[in-house]
Protein backbone atom coordinates (compact mmCIF):
# COMPACT_ATOMS: atom_id res chain seq x y z
CA UNK A 1 0.00 0.00 0.00
CA UNK A 2 1.32 3.43 -0.81
CA UNK A 3 1.96 5.18 2.45
CA UNK A 4 2.58 8.65 1.24
CA UNK A 5 4.92 10.83 -0.66
CA UNK A 6 7.12 12.20 2.06
CA UNK A 7 8.24 15.68 1.26
CA UNK A 8 10.64 17.25 3.64
CA UNK A 9 10.77 20.99 3.50
CA UNK A 10 14.39 21.91 3.75
CA UNK A 11 15.34 24.63 1.43
CA UNK A 12 14.15 26.72 -1.41
CA UNK A 13 13.73 24.61 -4.52
CA UNK A 14 16.34 24.74 -7.19
CA UNK A 15 15.43 26.76 -10.16
CA UNK A 16 17.41 27.28 -13.24
CA UNK A 17 17.89 30.25 -15.44
CA UNK A 18 16.15 33.54 -15.59
CA UNK A 19 12.54 34.21 -16.33
CA UNK A 20 11.81 34.96 -19.90
CA UNK A 21 8.73 36.59 -21.26
CA UNK A 22 7.64 36.65 -24.87
CA UNK A 23 6.31 40.13 -24.24
CA UNK A 24 9.94 41.21 -24.07
CA UNK A 25 10.50 40.01 -27.59
CA UNK A 26 9.89 42.39 -30.45
CA UNK A 27 6.68 41.29 -32.18
CA UNK A 28 8.53 40.80 -35.44
CA UNK A 29 11.16 38.73 -33.70
CA UNK A 30 8.59 36.42 -32.16
CA UNK A 31 6.74 36.00 -35.43
CA UNK A 32 9.99 35.26 -37.22
CA UNK A 33 10.89 32.71 -34.57
CA UNK A 34 7.49 30.99 -34.82
CA UNK A 35 7.74 30.94 -38.60
CA UNK A 36 11.18 29.44 -38.32
CA UNK A 37 9.90 26.76 -35.94
CA UNK A 38 7.02 25.97 -38.30
CA UNK A 39 9.49 25.52 -41.15
CA UNK A 40 11.60 23.23 -38.97
CA UNK A 41 8.53 21.14 -38.15
CA UNK A 42 7.70 20.78 -41.81
CA UNK A 43 11.29 19.95 -42.71
CA UNK A 44 11.71 17.50 -39.85
CA UNK A 45 8.42 15.77 -40.68
CA UNK A 46 9.42 15.49 -44.32
CA UNK A 47 12.96 14.28 -43.90
CA UNK A 48 12.82 12.16 -40.76
CA UNK A 49 10.26 9.72 -39.50
CA UNK A 50 8.69 11.23 -36.39
CA UNK A 51 10.05 8.48 -34.14
CA UNK A 52 13.57 9.06 -35.39
CA UNK A 53 13.82 12.76 -34.89
CA UNK A 54 12.38 12.60 -31.39
CA UNK A 55 14.08 9.64 -29.84
CA UNK A 56 17.82 10.29 -29.69
CA UNK A 57 19.24 9.20 -26.34
CA UNK A 58 22.11 11.63 -26.29
CA UNK A 59 23.19 14.09 -23.62
CA UNK A 60 21.32 17.36 -23.73
CA UNK A 61 23.48 20.41 -24.31
CA UNK A 62 21.37 23.50 -24.19
CA UNK A 63 22.66 26.74 -25.68
CA UNK A 64 21.49 30.01 -24.24
CA UNK A 65 19.58 30.91 -27.38
CA UNK A 66 17.86 27.52 -27.49
CA UNK A 67 16.94 27.80 -23.84
CA UNK A 68 15.27 31.13 -24.51
CA UNK A 69 13.50 29.69 -27.55
CA UNK A 70 12.01 26.98 -25.39
CA UNK A 71 11.08 29.48 -22.72
CA UNK A 72 9.34 31.61 -25.34
CA UNK A 73 7.27 28.66 -26.57
CA UNK A 74 6.36 27.75 -22.99
CA UNK A 75 5.43 31.34 -22.20
CA UNK A 76 3.09 31.44 -25.16
CA UNK A 77 1.56 28.12 -24.18
CA UNK A 78 1.09 29.24 -20.63
CA UNK A 79 -0.67 32.39 -21.78
CA UNK A 80 -2.89 30.59 -24.29
CA UNK A 81 -3.88 27.87 -21.86
CA UNK A 82 -4.30 30.17 -18.83
CA UNK A 83 -2.11 27.76 -16.90
CA UNK A 84 -0.34 28.40 -13.63
CA UNK A 85 2.97 26.80 -14.54
CA UNK A 86 4.30 25.07 -17.64
CA UNK A 87 7.36 22.81 -17.54
CA UNK A 88 9.41 20.99 -20.08
CA UNK A 89 11.03 17.92 -18.56
CA UNK A 90 13.22 15.22 -20.00
CA UNK A 91 11.83 11.68 -19.69
CA UNK A 92 14.70 10.93 -17.31
CA UNK A 93 13.41 13.56 -14.90
CA UNK A 94 15.68 16.49 -15.75
CA UNK A 95 13.93 19.82 -15.71
CA UNK A 96 14.73 21.64 -18.96
CA UNK A 97 12.72 24.83 -18.61
CA UNK A 98 9.85 26.23 -16.60
CA UNK A 99 7.57 29.19 -17.13
CA UNK A 100 4.89 30.66 -14.87
CA UNK A 101 3.95 31.27 -11.25
CA UNK A 102 6.60 29.07 -9.72
CA UNK A 103 6.64 30.64 -6.26
CA UNK A 104 7.63 28.00 -3.73
CA UNK A 105 6.86 25.11 -6.03
CA UNK A 106 9.67 22.54 -5.91
CA UNK A 107 10.15 22.22 -9.64
CA UNK A 108 13.06 19.77 -9.35
CA UNK A 109 10.99 17.27 -7.38
CA UNK A 110 7.97 17.78 -9.61
CA UNK A 111 10.08 17.06 -12.69
CA UNK A 112 11.42 13.87 -11.16
CA UNK A 113 7.99 12.67 -10.07
CA UNK A 114 6.40 13.52 -13.43
CA UNK A 115 9.05 11.42 -15.16
CA UNK A 116 8.50 8.58 -12.69
CA UNK A 117 4.76 8.85 -13.27
CA UNK A 118 5.11 8.66 -17.04
CA UNK A 119 7.63 5.83 -16.79
CA UNK A 120 5.29 3.82 -14.56
CA UNK A 121 2.21 4.35 -16.73
CA UNK A 122 4.31 3.67 -19.82
CA UNK A 123 5.27 0.34 -18.27
CA UNK A 124 1.59 -0.42 -17.70
CA UNK A 125 0.82 0.56 -21.30
CA UNK A 126 3.34 -1.95 -22.58
CA UNK A 127 1.87 -4.68 -20.42
CA UNK A 128 -1.53 -4.25 -22.07
CA UNK A 129 -0.04 -3.95 -25.54
CA UNK A 130 -0.01 -0.16 -25.96
CA UNK A 131 3.13 1.71 -26.99
CA UNK A 132 2.56 4.37 -24.37
CA UNK A 133 -0.12 6.62 -22.89
CA UNK A 134 0.60 9.91 -24.63
CA UNK A 135 -1.23 12.06 -22.11
CA UNK A 136 -1.86 11.85 -18.38
CA UNK A 137 -4.21 14.01 -16.35
CA UNK A 138 -4.53 14.31 -12.60
CA UNK A 139 -7.42 16.42 -11.37
CA UNK A 140 -7.43 17.83 -7.87
CA UNK A 141 -9.92 19.97 -5.98
CA UNK A 142 -8.18 23.20 -6.86
CA UNK A 143 -5.08 22.34 -8.86
CA UNK A 144 -4.62 19.86 -11.66
CA UNK A 145 -1.76 18.54 -13.73
CA UNK A 146 -1.72 17.55 -17.36
CA UNK A 147 1.28 15.74 -18.87
CA UNK A 148 1.88 15.18 -22.58
CA UNK A 149 4.59 12.86 -23.84
CA UNK A 150 6.41 14.40 -26.80
CA UNK A 151 9.13 11.99 -27.85
CA UNK A 152 11.75 12.14 -25.11
CA UNK A 153 10.14 15.22 -23.61
CA UNK A 154 7.33 15.68 -21.14
CA UNK A 155 5.22 18.80 -21.26
CA UNK A 156 3.83 19.31 -17.78
CA UNK A 157 1.08 21.86 -17.21
CA UNK A 158 -0.16 22.85 -13.77
CA UNK A 159 -3.48 24.68 -13.88
CA UNK A 160 -6.30 25.79 -11.61
CA UNK A 161 -9.84 27.11 -11.94
CA UNK A 162 -8.68 29.82 -14.33
CA UNK A 163 -8.35 27.15 -17.01
CA UNK A 164 -9.89 23.79 -17.90
CA UNK A 165 -8.66 20.37 -18.88
CA UNK A 166 -10.12 20.75 -22.36
CA UNK A 167 -8.29 24.02 -23.01
CA UNK A 168 -5.02 22.67 -21.62
CA UNK A 169 -5.27 19.53 -23.76
CA UNK A 170 -6.04 21.55 -26.88
CA UNK A 171 -3.20 24.05 -26.40
CA UNK A 172 -0.62 21.42 -25.48
CA UNK A 173 -1.51 19.41 -28.55
CA UNK A 174 -1.13 22.52 -30.70
CA UNK A 175 2.29 23.34 -29.30
CA UNK A 176 3.70 19.80 -29.26
CA UNK A 177 5.18 19.89 -32.75
CA UNK A 178 6.80 23.26 -32.14
CA UNK A 179 8.53 21.96 -29.05
CA UNK A 180 9.53 18.76 -30.82
CA UNK A 181 11.10 20.80 -33.61
CA UNK A 182 13.04 23.06 -31.26
CA UNK A 183 14.27 20.04 -29.36
CA UNK A 184 15.11 18.23 -32.53
CA UNK A 185 17.31 21.16 -33.46
CA UNK A 186 18.99 20.93 -30.06
CA UNK A 187 19.79 17.24 -30.34
CA UNK A 188 21.04 17.60 -33.89
CA UNK A 189 23.12 20.72 -33.35
CA UNK A 190 26.83 20.72 -33.93
CA UNK A 191 28.44 21.50 -30.60
CA UNK A 192 32.04 21.57 -31.72
CA UNK A 193 32.25 25.27 -30.91
CA UNK A 194 31.01 24.71 -27.37
CA UNK A 195 33.92 24.02 -25.14
CA UNK A 196 32.98 21.52 -22.46
CA UNK A 197 33.26 23.18 -19.08
CA UNK A 198 34.83 19.94 -17.91
CA UNK A 199 37.40 19.57 -20.67
CA UNK A 200 40.18 20.91 -18.50
CA UNK A 201 38.89 19.89 -15.11
CA UNK A 202 41.57 18.64 -12.76
CA UNK A 203 41.44 16.06 -9.99
CA UNK A 204 41.88 18.97 -7.59
CA UNK A 205 38.73 20.62 -9.01
CA UNK A 206 36.77 17.46 -8.36
CA UNK A 207 38.21 17.01 -4.89
CA UNK A 208 37.31 20.60 -4.08
CA UNK A 209 33.63 19.76 -4.50
CA UNK A 210 33.83 17.48 -1.48
CA UNK A 211 35.74 19.64 0.92
CA UNK B 1 22.04 11.29 -19.01
CA UNK B 2 23.96 14.45 -18.40
CA UNK B 3 22.15 17.72 -18.99
CA UNK B 4 24.29 20.80 -19.55
CA UNK B 5 22.48 24.12 -19.62
CA UNK B 6 24.76 26.85 -20.96
CA UNK B 7 22.16 29.53 -20.21
CA UNK B 8 21.90 28.87 -16.50
CA UNK B 9 25.41 27.36 -16.38
CA UNK B 10 24.35 24.13 -14.75
CA UNK B 11 25.27 20.50 -15.16
CA UNK B 12 22.91 17.81 -13.91
CA UNK B 13 23.90 14.16 -13.58
CA UNK B 14 21.94 11.12 -12.42
CA UNK B 15 23.32 8.58 -9.96
CA UNK B 16 21.40 5.44 -9.03
CA UNK B 17 21.92 3.39 -5.86
CA UNK B 18 21.22 -0.26 -6.63
CA UNK B 19 21.29 -3.41 -4.53
CA UNK B 20 19.21 -6.13 -2.86
CA UNK B 21 16.33 -5.43 -0.51
CA UNK B 22 17.26 -3.93 2.87
CA UNK B 23 20.93 -3.43 1.90
CA UNK B 24 20.86 0.25 2.88
CA UNK B 25 20.29 2.23 -0.31
CA UNK B 26 17.73 4.54 1.26
CA UNK B 27 19.90 4.81 4.37
CA UNK B 28 22.75 6.13 2.20
CA UNK B 29 20.49 8.84 0.79
CA UNK B 30 19.04 9.61 4.20
CA UNK B 31 22.52 10.13 5.64
CA UNK B 32 23.56 12.37 2.76
CA UNK B 33 20.35 14.32 3.18
CA UNK B 34 20.78 14.72 6.94
CA UNK B 35 24.43 15.76 6.64
CA UNK B 36 24.18 18.27 3.83
CA UNK B 37 23.73 21.99 4.26
CA UNK B 38 20.17 23.12 3.44
CA UNK B 39 21.28 25.34 0.57
CA UNK B 40 22.96 22.40 -1.18
CA UNK B 41 20.00 20.09 -1.32
CA UNK B 42 16.36 19.91 -2.33
CA UNK B 43 13.76 17.69 -0.76
CA UNK B 44 14.20 14.00 -0.11
CA UNK B 45 11.30 12.28 -1.76
CA UNK B 46 10.59 8.74 -0.71
CA UNK B 47 7.88 6.70 -2.37
CA UNK B 48 7.59 4.05 0.31
CA UNK B 49 5.16 1.49 1.69
CA UNK B 50 3.53 1.45 5.12
CA UNK B 51 6.57 -0.42 6.40
CA UNK B 52 9.06 2.07 4.96
CA UNK B 53 10.15 -0.23 2.15
CA UNK B 54 10.92 1.64 -1.04
CA UNK B 55 8.01 1.19 -3.42
CA UNK B 56 9.20 3.11 -6.46
CA UNK B 57 12.22 5.27 -5.71
CA UNK B 58 13.85 7.76 -3.38
CA UNK B 59 15.11 10.95 -4.90
CA UNK B 60 17.15 13.92 -3.77
CA UNK B 61 18.93 16.64 -5.72
CA UNK B 62 22.35 17.53 -4.35
CA UNK B 63 24.40 20.53 -5.40
CA UNK B 64 28.08 19.86 -4.96
CA UNK B 65 29.41 23.26 -5.88
CA UNK B 66 30.78 25.10 -8.86
CA UNK B 67 33.36 23.78 -11.28
CA UNK B 68 34.69 26.09 -13.97
CA UNK B 69 31.71 28.39 -13.46
CA UNK B 70 29.13 25.62 -13.80
CA UNK B 71 26.89 24.55 -10.92
CA UNK B 72 27.33 20.82 -10.53
CA UNK B 73 24.20 19.04 -9.42
CA UNK B 74 23.67 15.35 -8.86
CA UNK B 75 20.25 13.75 -8.82
CA UNK B 76 20.48 10.77 -6.48
CA UNK B 77 17.99 7.93 -6.89
CA UNK B 78 17.52 4.58 -5.22
CA UNK B 79 15.65 1.64 -6.68
CA UNK B 80 13.28 -0.65 -4.77
CA UNK B 81 15.39 -3.65 -3.81
CA UNK B 82 12.72 -6.29 -3.46
CA UNK B 83 12.82 -8.81 -6.27
CA UNK B 84 9.23 -8.32 -7.45
CA UNK B 85 9.71 -4.60 -8.18
CA UNK B 86 11.88 -5.33 -11.17
CA UNK B 87 9.78 -3.34 -13.65
CA UNK B 88 10.27 -0.23 -11.51
CA UNK B 89 14.01 -0.81 -11.18
CA UNK B 90 14.39 -0.97 -14.93
CA UNK B 91 12.60 2.36 -15.38
CA UNK B 92 14.75 4.17 -12.83
CA UNK B 93 17.95 3.22 -14.65
CA UNK B 94 16.91 5.28 -17.67
CA UNK B 95 19.34 8.10 -18.25
CA UNK B 96 21.76 6.98 -15.53
CA UNK B 97 25.26 8.52 -15.44
CA UNK B 98 26.73 6.55 -12.56
CA UNK B 99 25.83 3.58 -10.36
CA UNK B 100 26.53 2.64 -6.76
CA UNK B 101 25.95 -1.01 -5.96
CA UNK B 102 25.22 -1.32 -2.24
CA UNK B 103 26.06 -4.83 -1.11
CA UNK B 104 24.83 -6.29 2.17
CA UNK B 105 27.88 -7.74 3.92
CA UNK B 106 25.96 -10.32 5.97
CA UNK B 107 26.76 -13.93 5.14
CA UNK B 108 23.15 -14.87 4.53
CA UNK B 109 22.75 -12.11 1.93
CA UNK B 110 25.48 -13.21 -0.44
CA UNK B 111 23.04 -14.87 -2.84
CA UNK B 112 20.80 -11.81 -2.77
CA UNK B 113 23.82 -9.64 -3.63
CA UNK B 114 24.81 -11.81 -6.55
CA UNK B 115 21.26 -11.99 -7.84
CA UNK B 116 20.86 -8.22 -7.60
CA UNK B 117 24.16 -7.60 -9.37
CA UNK B 118 23.11 -9.91 -12.19
CA UNK B 119 19.75 -8.14 -12.29
CA UNK B 120 21.55 -4.78 -12.56
CA UNK B 121 23.54 -5.94 -15.57
CA UNK B 122 20.43 -7.32 -17.23
CA UNK B 123 18.35 -4.22 -16.61
CA UNK B 124 21.12 -1.97 -17.87
CA UNK B 125 21.35 -4.05 -21.01
CA UNK B 126 17.60 -3.65 -21.48
CA UNK B 127 18.14 0.13 -21.43
CA UNK B 128 21.07 -0.06 -23.84
CA UNK B 129 23.85 0.40 -21.27
CA UNK B 130 26.90 -1.69 -20.49
CA UNK B 131 27.85 -1.78 -16.82
CA UNK B 132 31.47 -2.29 -17.79
CA UNK B 133 31.49 1.16 -19.42
CA UNK B 134 29.57 3.10 -16.78
CA UNK B 135 30.98 4.94 -13.77
CA UNK B 136 30.49 2.42 -10.99
CA UNK B 137 31.31 1.93 -7.30
CA UNK B 138 30.87 -1.12 -5.10
CA UNK B 139 29.92 -0.32 -1.51
CA UNK B 140 30.19 -3.07 1.11
CA UNK B 141 27.62 -1.96 3.64
CA UNK B 142 26.76 -3.05 7.20
CA UNK B 143 30.40 -3.61 8.16
CA UNK B 144 29.41 -3.14 11.83
CA UNK B 145 27.34 -6.34 12.00
CA UNK B 146 28.77 -9.54 13.55
CA UNK B 147 28.00 -12.12 10.85
CA UNK B 148 29.70 -10.50 7.90
CA UNK B 149 31.87 -11.82 5.11
CA UNK B 150 35.45 -10.53 5.10
CA UNK B 151 35.67 -7.45 2.90
CA UNK B 152 38.33 -9.03 0.71
CA UNK B 153 36.22 -12.12 0.08
CA UNK B 154 33.04 -10.17 -0.58
CA UNK B 155 34.82 -7.82 -2.96
CA UNK B 156 36.36 -10.86 -4.64
CA UNK B 157 32.88 -12.22 -5.20
CA UNK B 158 31.21 -9.03 -6.38
CA UNK B 159 33.85 -6.81 -7.94
CA UNK B 160 33.45 -6.67 -11.71
CA UNK B 161 36.05 -4.42 -13.26
CA UNK B 162 38.40 -3.00 -10.71
CA UNK B 163 35.85 -0.47 -9.56
CA UNK B 164 36.44 1.36 -6.27
CA UNK B 165 35.29 -0.67 -3.27
CA UNK B 166 34.16 1.25 -0.19
CA UNK B 167 33.46 -0.31 3.19
CA UNK B 168 30.52 1.36 4.84
CA UNK B 169 28.12 1.55 7.72
CA UNK B 170 25.45 3.71 6.13
CA UNK B 171 23.45 4.01 9.34
CA UNK B 172 26.22 6.03 10.98
CA UNK B 173 27.58 7.56 7.79
CA UNK B 174 30.83 5.60 7.56
CA UNK B 175 31.86 5.41 3.92
CA UNK B 176 28.72 7.13 2.63
CA UNK B 177 30.40 10.27 1.31
CA UNK B 178 33.47 8.30 0.20
CA UNK B 179 31.14 6.25 -1.98
CA UNK B 180 29.41 9.30 -3.39
CA UNK B 181 32.72 10.98 -4.04
CA UNK B 182 34.10 7.92 -5.82
CA UNK B 183 31.16 7.70 -8.21
CA UNK B 184 30.88 11.46 -8.73
CA UNK B 185 34.56 11.62 -9.58
CA UNK B 186 34.12 8.98 -12.26
CA UNK B 187 31.07 10.75 -13.70
CA UNK B 188 32.92 14.07 -13.90
CA UNK B 189 35.95 12.34 -15.38
CA UNK B 190 33.68 10.92 -18.09
CA UNK B 191 32.49 14.47 -18.79
CA UNK B 192 36.10 15.54 -19.15
CA UNK B 193 36.52 12.96 -21.88
CA UNK B 194 33.51 14.53 -23.58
Amino acid sequence: MLKSIRLREVSAPHRSGTDFDTKALPVNGLQAFEASVTRQVELASTVFPRELYLMADTPILLREQQYHQIKAVLARLRMDSSARVVFLVDKDGQEIAVQGEVGNLDTTSLASLAAGNVAATGGMAELIGEKEFPTLSHEGERQSIHISVIGRLLLVIVFDERSSLGLVKLRSKQIAQQLAAVFDEITKSDYDDLKSPFAEITDEDIDSLFT
Amino acid sequence: MTFINYASREINCKIVYYGPGLCGKTTNLQYIFDSTAPQAKGKLISLATETDRTLFFDFMPLELGTVRGFKTRFHLYTVPGQVFYDASRKLILKGVDGIVFVADSQEERIDANIESLYNLEENLKAQGYDLMKLPYVLQLNKRDLPNIIAAKDLAGELQLKGEPVVEAVASNGTGVFDTLKAVAKQVLTELRKG
